[in-house]
């Protein structure tokens, strides 16, 4: 369905994306090395009437983990009637109690959800993990269509497929609902970081000025912006590309110098919008993952469109009694750690990494979860002149305005090396463009 | 008006002492006490060097805090409270929360996580099957205070509660959190507290452990409970959540901080 022209332009078009800086930065062992997000020119396609279905199971995802932030921080509904246990939710790392009894403008927390899914061999789609805090990864996508387009002008007249190019739109959007009063910035901590082309390109399409937390400053509870002359503007939303441990020295880490002194008090007062809300990484806990359907039954009182990767909390006896015997089938995931660490697969371990991990897991049990290998769909990928078949997922954007709203897009991850599950960015992996047709 | 109380003044000083200038210092202070079941603060006074003005407020953990800026360049920063208490001998105050509101104090948090040392102190020392949560911290009380020996200038204000154990020394701050560990560990909620305490000329830091309905204070340092010797600043999960001053400001140079607190009996 696409010209040979696009695939044939892949070189180029990857020569591009170096010029415009789409790069991943890393730190290993201490030294940071940027390398490039390599490209690969087949697109995923999706048909309409799968990605609608895919739509509402997003949408309906994302509401249900909006009431769940909600919920969380203020009754605590969901704990007090057992649906999830308490341990969950206060051994969390992402649970900050500093948000206790704080409500965002709108009670919007997930403004802008990056969720990962798979498909099976079988055809069924998967959540693997939901992103709420800063999920990145649209700009990839967005600026690789757009050299795409012009690579191959033809494939795009040919194919009846969704535009991409309302990202911008739809964030601008997500920002200007929630804006309290003020112009809209996205707060980056500098060049250094992993995303840094993410955050100048989606200042660049939406509008927003890009700033770092130094040309920010509070004063009598506002959120200004002072420009080279030292003039002040009023800010009104803030789509922060920094965690929360970094976001205000005054509150979280004290030795953080990318962040904004009394930014959290302004927040807290109603005075600004954070993008996303702070204290969202207890949505995103691996652990609270396994509750996700339980919650869209509890909040929504619907059925889940969507299917989570079966998983198995060792925390319940029960489950704890199958990841036992069905070791060597299951991957393990420490739910602490994110972006492909702290994932082992149980059939890859020697008897002795077996015995120590079993010791490990039967002493902290809350600390891991367990989830059947899903055995995904290959995707077409090009190496050299030849096409081969490797592991994909795909991150879907829920932005929430108003209403929340799926992007008909996405981010198609895949691993380059032919025996690995694992398509993190941050593990050497490249990425495709998502089509979804129109009709 | 607290029964059986003792009247006691106190002056809290610290000074930061900046080698070059420095300017846009924008500070946040948790110094001031406030009153519970267990004191009554009757007078509280701040001054500031240089004068600026302080926007108040109070944090989920019902801390009061107070911010501010100096733009100006300045040398020194000082900060005076000084005030007058009435405290309890009783070392008690309420705990009418429900449960859920004190699971913060219930799980691990930054400073306190256990490692392999605080994990076998635990087995060695752990709650029998018949002991109350309340004689079991007062065992741990005495335990620690054995176990530990206070030497300044061995950890730091990045030391957690492993470390320290694994290191056998350390000052207050590392007594507290070793025994807020050791009653995680057993289920029960326990919270760091900052404060002042007559005849030590700095800030202090003990414990508050929650048993049946009550905070109880308990100072591992000095092996004993709380008394009317006491007032308390601030409580939180861990030393985070009581900085007593925390900062940022542009310049170069250094700084030093100095510490002065003084608990006396009011003879008024």
């Amino acid at each position: 369905m696409y010209e040979m022209d696009l695939l044939d332009n892949t070189e180029n078009v990857n020569r591009l994306l170096a010029r415009y800086g789409v790069k991943f930065g890393i730190y290993k062992n201490n030294t940071f090395k940027e390398q490039l997000f390599p490209f690969d020119a087949i697109p995923r396609v999706i048909q309409k009437e799968e990605f609608d279905y895919l739509e509402r199971g997003l949408k309906q995802r994302v509401m249900a983990l909006n009431l769940f932030l909600d919920d969380i921080y203020h009754d605590k509904k969901i704990v007090r009637d057992q649906v999830i246990p308490e341990d969950f939710i206060f051994a969390s790392s992402g649970y900050l109690p500093a948000c206790e009894g704080v409500t965002p403008p709108k009670k919007i927390y997930a403004h802008i959800s990056g969720i990962d899914l798979v498909k099976g061999k079988n055809g069924k789609w998967y959540i693997l993990e939901d992103n709420l805090r800063v999920p990145s990864g649209a700009s990839y996508p967005m600026i690789a269509r757009e050299l795409c387009r012009r690579s191959s002008p033809k494939t795009f007249r040919d194919n009846q497929l969704e535009d991409n190019r309302n990202y911008a739109q739809l964030l601008r959007n997500a920002m200007d609902t929630v804006n309290v009063e003020g112009h809209t910035v996205i707060l980056t901590p500098g060049r250094y970081n992993a995303a840094y082309f993410e955050h100048s390109y989606l200042a660049e399409k939406t509008g927003a000025h890009l700033v770092n937390g130094s040309e920010l400053t509070v004063e009598h509870d506002r959120l200004y912006y002072v420009d080279y002359k030292g003039k002040k503007e009023r800010i009104g939303a803030v789509y922060r590309r920094i965690s929360d441990e970094y976001l205000d020295p005054m509150h979280f880490n004290p030795e953080s110098v990318i962040g904004i002194p009394h930014i959290f008090d302004v927040y807290r007062k109603g005075n600004v919008a954070l993008l996303n809300a702070p204290g969202n990484g207890i949505a995103d806990d691996k652990g609270i993952y396994y509750f996700v359907p339980k919650m869209i039954q509890y909040y929504l009182g619907e059925e889940p469109v969507l299917s989570n990767a079966p998983t198995y909390l060792p925390f319940y006896e029960e489950d704890m009694a199958y990841v036992l015997a069905h070791f060597d089938s299951l991957v393990l995931k420490d739910v602490a750690e994110a972006g492909g660490y702290g994932v082992v697969f149980g059939s890859s371990m020697t008897k002795a990494q077996k015995e120590d991990f079993i010791a490990l897991l039967k002493h902290e049990p809350r600390r891991f979860i367990a989830q059947e290998v899903i055995d995904f769909q290959d995707l077409e990928i090009q190496d050299e002149d030849a096409v081969v078949e490797r592991k994909a997922d795909l991150r879907a954007f829920v932005l929430m305005a108003d209403e929340p709203q799926v992007w008909k897009s996405g981010l198609t991850r895949f691993s380059r090396n032919p025996d690995s599950f694992i398509v993190n960015s941050s593990q050497g992996g490249g990425f495709k463009d998502t089509w979804v047709l129109s009709h | 008006m607290i029964q059986d109380s003792r009247r006691l003044r106190f002056v809290y000083r610290m000074a930061l002492d900046f080698s070059q200038p420095v300017q846009k210092h924008q500070f946040a202070l948790r110094m001031i006490p406030q009153s519970d079941e267990r004191q009554q603060i009757t007078s509280c006074n701040v001054k500031l060097e240089p004068a600026c003005s302080l926007t108040e407020d109070t944090d989920t953990f019902g801390n009061r805090y107070v911010y501010g800026e100096i733009i100006h360049p300045h040398t020194t920063f000082c900060v005076e409270v000084c005030g007058a208490a009435e405290v309890s001998s009783k070392a008690l105050s309420l705990c009418d929360k429900p449960r859920m509101a004190l699971a913060p104090f219930r799980y691990m948090s930054q400073y306190t996580k256990a490692g392999a040392c605080l994990k076998g102190y635990h087995e060695s020392h752990g709650q029998k099957e018949d002991e109350q949560p309340y004689a079991y911290c007062i065992r741990l009380l005495h335990q620690i205070y054995e176990d530990m020996t206070y030497v300044q200038g061995v950890t730091d204000i990045h030391t957690t509660a492993e470390e320290a154990l694994a290191g056998g020394r350390g000052v207050c701050q590392d007594y507290a959190h070793i025994m807020i560990a050791l009653c995680r560990m057993a289920g029960i909620p326990s919270r760091y507290v900052v404060g002042m305490m007559q005849g030590e000329g700095c800030s202090h830091a003990w414990v508050e452990v929650c048993t049946e309905g009550v905070w109880h204070g308990m100072d591992p340092t000095n092996n004993k409970f709380v008394d009317d010797s006491y007032i308390k600043i601030s409580h939180g999960r861990d030393y985070q959540d009581c900085i007593v001053n925390r900062g940022t400001f542009l310049g170069n140079g250094t700084q030093m901080q100095t510490v002065c607190v003084r608990v006396d009996n009011d003879p008024v």
